[in-house]
């Protein structure tokens, strides 16, 4: 069968996932934890980098026409608010992760090789928050005529969500392992 | 979690309305239209225009003035904010003089915090009516035909709106298995409460067999496609053929008309 067909379909479906991860949502401190990111990284992991950043532009795409795939409403308006910064590095996470934990990479099941995705899985989250922060400062300045300080901005919107990424990470990356079998056996046949 | 009613729709505000029936692609160039007359014009005419052509856009599409004004809700921190900012700086006749803080507030000030103002809130409204009477699938059909041109780069415009297409229907489809899922793993035993930890590590008995649904989903569809002959980048029709009627074409000339319009007053 064709593997192209395979992975529209699968980039497809991780962008519905994704939307449902928006939807699952436990009450955490200092924010709620999420599941968005979780499938962002699994998306890459899976479908590798092309798809897995095809896939998350799709879940922009969702959003941004209306579907209430995001976390904090979605429509058109959404790319004024200063959140949409994360949004957007979603694709180049998902591409970061496929291209250094692809799920071609991963050959056994060695704790050594868990270690090493989840390492990946970080730095791609890492590159969320990089466009996010940036985002989030630069919009608020824009609004308030320059007077958000950029520690405020790494503050509010980085630091405090460390918690919750650490788990995403391991979580995905557990999951990950769990889980290679059954996709290549998905994908290849 | 809860299952979303009819989530598939989005914001989408099911109605048979004149406006609804428009060629989703009219409807999108109209909005693009629109948008580039508020970024590019600042002129208190053109935005009262646009002002009475919205009025005319939601009663004729029949729907309710409190639904659409809904969606400026979450920016109104954006709002309070533009306007304060845009009447703290400006030079001209002081109308007032705030006390303690010495701020001047100008007229010229004032006039920009309105029009300001104003641009964002017609920008947001216009974008929300645009979504509520474009359903998403109708949005993507339209997406896809606007873009079509786009192929001879190749960029395929077919394959995203494929996606896109799968991606929407199967939002309600997945998230009806999430959570059958919980409850098929309630009845086994699992707990979904407890301290932070403990609910963290209940998910993944959730997400695998998520997973798992979500591969033989695409398995199923990815089979049912290579039945029917589908092939990545063959030349494909539609079922539903877009077609754009006298109203489409009033409202494209309409457009024009006002754009000409806006640059010349």
């Amino acid at each position: 069968m064709q593997t192209q067909l395979k992975m529209l379909l699968l980039a497809g479906l991780m962008a519905t996932l994704t939307g449902i991860g928006a939807v699952i949502r436990i009450p955490m401190l200092p924010v709620p934890f999420t599941l968005q990111t979780f499938f962002v990284l699994l998306s890459g992991c899976f479908l590798g980098p092309t798809w897995g950043a095809v896939s998350m532009g799709i879940y922009l795409l969702l959003g941004i026409i209306g579907l209430p795939v995001f976390a904090g409403g979605s429509g058109p308006g959404i790319v004024l608010t200063p959140g949409f910064g994360y949004l957007i590095a979603f694709p180049i996470a998902a591409y970061w992760t496929g291209k250094e934990a692809g799920i071609g990479r991963i050959r056994e099941k060695s704790p050594h090789k868990t270690f090493s995705i989840w390492l990946n899985m970080v730095i791609a989250s890492l590159l969320i928050f990089v466009p996010g922060i940036a985002y989030l400062w630069v919009l608020k300045n824009f609004y308030t005529g320059g007077s958000f300080p950029i520690f405020k901005a790494i503050f509010f919107g980085f630091v405090i969500f460390i918690p919750g990424l650490l788990i995403k990470s391991v979580l995905a990356a557990v999951i990950a392992v769990k889980l290679k079998d059954q996709i290549k056996i998905f994908i290849y046949g | 979690m809860t299952i979303i009613q009819d989530i598939t729709l989005g914001q989408y505000y099911p109605e048979n309305s004149a406006i609804h029936r428009l060629d989703p692609r009219s409807k999108l160039v109209a909005l693009l239209c629109m948008m580039m007359l508020l970024v590019l014009t600042i002129k208190l005419s053109v935005y009262l225009i646009l002002t009475a052509v919205l009025v005319l856009i939601v009663s004729l599409a029949k729907l309710p003035f409190a639904l659409v004004f809904k969606n400026l809700r979450p920016f109104l921190w954006l709002f309070l904010i533009t306007f304060l900012l845009n009447l703290a700086y400006g030079q001209g006749k002081i109308i007032w003089m705030v006390p303690v803080v010495h701020w001047h507030i100008t007229q010229e000030a004032l006039q920009r915090a309105g029009m300001y103002t104003f641009r964002i809130g017609l920008m947001i409204v216009f974008a929300a009516v645009f979504t509520l009477t474009t359903s998403p699938m109708d949005i993507t059909d339209g997406l896809a035909r606007l873009l079509s041109p786009l192929k001879k780069l190749k960029v395929p415009v077919q394959e995203f709106a494929l996606m896109m297409t799968i991606a929407i229907r199967f939002i309600p489809l997945l998230l009806e298995e999430a959570d059958r899922i919980r409850k098929a793993q309630i009845a086994r035993g699992a707990r979904f409460d407890g301290n932070i930890i403990q609910r963290i590590k209940s998910l993944i008995p959730l997400i695998i067999p998520l997973f798992i649904s979500a591969f033989r989903k695409a398995d199923d569809l990815a089979l049912a496609m290579e039945a029917r002959c589908y092939k990545i980048g063959a030349e494909r029709t539609n079922f539903n053929q877009l077609k754009l009627k006298i109203a489409d074409y009033s409202i494209l000339i309409g457009m024009i008309f006002l754009s000409i319009f806006s640059f010349v007053v």
